[in-house]
């Protein structure tokens, strides 16, 4: 069994004091709000969300989880009770002038845990203006439409947000700031934002980064029953670390490069530090209280081969029949980043063809390992069994392009040619 | 005999006749602090607090908007008047704004009686009750029927 490398560096223990800062001054508050006689009840509110889940699936080649978070997968003939449950706790306090703290933790299904990973949120908000809020502490990436309330299985019709969509993104939230902007506009309400912040990554078991840059603006604007938002957001890979073997191979391949040149680029596709990922996005929701007709579409443009560059969407249609909400969606992802092989070279010496054909096949291996390009329709139904609990149950068929299973693990041999999987799913949610 | 069950059918039935009738008529209506420079908000403006888009009056002082939670008859219909949606959508809506982060819903509180007793004394609240419980120590700035019709 590999393990993952891990790396210490000075900006995590920055990272680490900051967090404890942002902690104390949230559990300080409510000492200050004591030593003035407030009631604690005017100020203070817990709520939380949860959801109770069974999923299942077809393939017994193609193990399923919802995203590229390390979490346990489901094969055929097991049902699995983690993989969407999911339990959140937030506690959110109310202060004179306007100022907020809000802590929120999520327990959830992961194979690889810090303790820093429970805290989805801690931060302190502030209105300066009427129309202008801003918060600082650990916030929530809004990247996509759904990007900061995708744990919420009450808050969207869907068993799971779209796997093509919500899945390749390996990070929730960020320690930063944002300011948010909120002036009337034609008639509807428009909502500029706009954060900076550093965050932490955890992607498909063998790549880290920790501490990563990330900055964004998006724009939404709500009027009657229309949502449109657009988004463009930026992420720097710091810090990355990888397993081992990824290391011990990258290594190798830089010690041969001197003489073989396509060694250098094999061994420069395996690295991410100092990359870029940018997505681009853009979005719309109608709901009119009885259709919810939802879509989005992103472009997702990197420097790295570790996390190739795509494009995906989605379309989704509901139809509100009293409390059940029949729906059906559709979700494609498509790598725009050629697949690319390096070939071993020829002429070498014969002590060394077999090592460096080792050594080239590993590498061109690990560089396919990442590529997604699959589509799932899904057709299910949500029932409002009472207006705080919902129970949905979801029928998905994926059609996974060979060599584009990384939103899938499989255990050897790797699966050839294309595989058609079915996900079957009953999710119990409810908000408190 | 035969009477003597329907008088006690009759008995049983018509005062919850009344009471459900009752109920149905209940007939939500927005209430402030009397102290609130603000005389009236349109539809929209409810809205904006309702909905978590807007902290503050358009006059700039904060508001705090107020559920009610034993009388869900009247918070399902002031919720329909008001954005065309059921409770059920109406949380769900609040669970998205709620736990991004992005804002808190109203305060809860019991009913008609505990909610004018807020209103009362902060002149930040602003809230729904039923008509019928309305009086001079509160001020009504948004009737349904007098200021707009249902969204749908």
């Amino acid at each position: 069994m590999q393990t993952l490398g891990t790396k210490n560096s000075k900006q995590t223990k920055k990272h680490k004091i900051f967090l404890i800062k942002v902690c104390l001054l949230l559990i300080l508050q409510p000492s200050l709000a004591i030593a003035n006689n407030f009631n604690l009840n005017d100020f203070f509110m817990v709520s939380g969300f949860a959801t109770l889940g069974a999923t299942t699936t077809d393939s017994d080649e193609l193990g399923f989880r919802p995203t590229l978070y390390p979490s346990k997968e489901v094969y055929a003939g097991e049902i699995l009770l983690t993989t969407d449950s999911v339990l959140g706790v937030q506690l959110d306090g109310n202060f004179p002038d306007s100022i907020t703290s809000t802590v929120q933790l999520v327990f959830q299904n992961r194979t690889k845990y810090e303790l820093d990973e429970f805290v989805h949120l801690a931060f302190i908000g502030a209105t300066p203006a009427h129309n202008v809020k801003i918060r600082l502490g650990r916030i929530k990436a809004d990247i996509y439409m759904l990007s900061d309330y995708r744990d919420v299985g009450f808050a969207y019709p869907w068993a799971r947000p779209i796997v093509e969509f919500y899945g390749p993104i390996p990070f929730q939230h960020y320690d930063g700031f944002d300011i948010r902007y909120s002036p009337d506009f034609a008639g509807g309400n428009l909502q500029i934002l706009a954060f900076i912040g550093v965050t932490d990554l955890n992607a498909a078991d063998w790549v880290c980064s920790k501490n990563s840059p990330i900055y964004g603006v998006n724009i939404l604007f709500e009027k009657g029953n229309w949502q449109f938002r657009s988004g463009l957001a930026q992420l720097e890979y710091n810090d990355v670390s990888t397993w081992q073997t990824v290391k011990e191979l990258k290594d190798a391949l830089i010690e041969i490069s001197s003489f073989l040149p396509s060694a250098g680029d094999l061994a420069a596709d395996l690295d991410a530090e100092g990359a870029k990922t940018t997505y681009a996005s853009f979005g719309s929701i109608y709901d009119d209280g009885n259709w919810i007709l939802q879509s989005e579409i992103s472009l997702l443009d990197t420097d790295t081969r570790l996390f190739p560059s795509s494009m995906q969407g989605y379309v989704s249609a509901g139809r509100r029949i009293g409390a059940f909400t029949p729906y059906l969606t559709y979700g494609i992802i498509e790598m725009t980043t050629a697949s690319k092989k390096i070939a071993t070279p020829s002429g070498l010496p014969p002590s060394l063809v077999t090592s460096v054909d080792y050594l080239y096949t590993k590498a061109n291996f690990f560089n396919s390992l990442v590529r997604m390009n699959q589509q799932t329709l899904s057709l299910g139904v949500r029932w409002d069994i009472t207006d705080k609990t919902d129970l949905k149950i979801q029928w998905s068929h994926s059609r996974v392009q060979e060599n584009s299973e990384g939103l899938w693990l499989w255990s050897d041999p790797r699966p050839e040619g294309d595989r058609n999987v079915n996900i079957f799913t009953i999710n119990l949610d409810f908000i408190f | 005999m035969a009477s003597n069950t329907l008088k006690r059918v009759l008995f049983v039935f018509i005062p919850l006749l009344i009471i459900t009738t009752a109920t149905a008529l209940a007939e939500p209506v927005v209430i402030v602090n009397v102290e609130n420079k603000i005389s009236t908000l349109s539809r929209e403006e409810i809205i904006d607090l309702f909905m978590g888009r807007y902290n503050n009056f358009p006059d700039g002082h904060h508001a705090q908007p107020c559920n009610q939670v034993d009388n869900m008859k009247l918070t399902g219909q002031f919720y329909k008047l008001l954005t065309g949606k059921n409770v059920a959508q109406i949380n769900a809506y609040w669970a998205r704004l709620l736990f991004s982060g992005r804002a808190t819903p109203p305060r809860n509180f019991k009913d008609d009686k505990a909610i004018i007793q807020e209103v009362r004394t902060s002149p930040d609240s602003i809230a729904y009750v039923d008509r019928q419980s309305i009086d001079d120590t509160i001020k009504v700035i948004f009737e349904f029927q007098k200021n707009s019709k249902s969204p749908q």
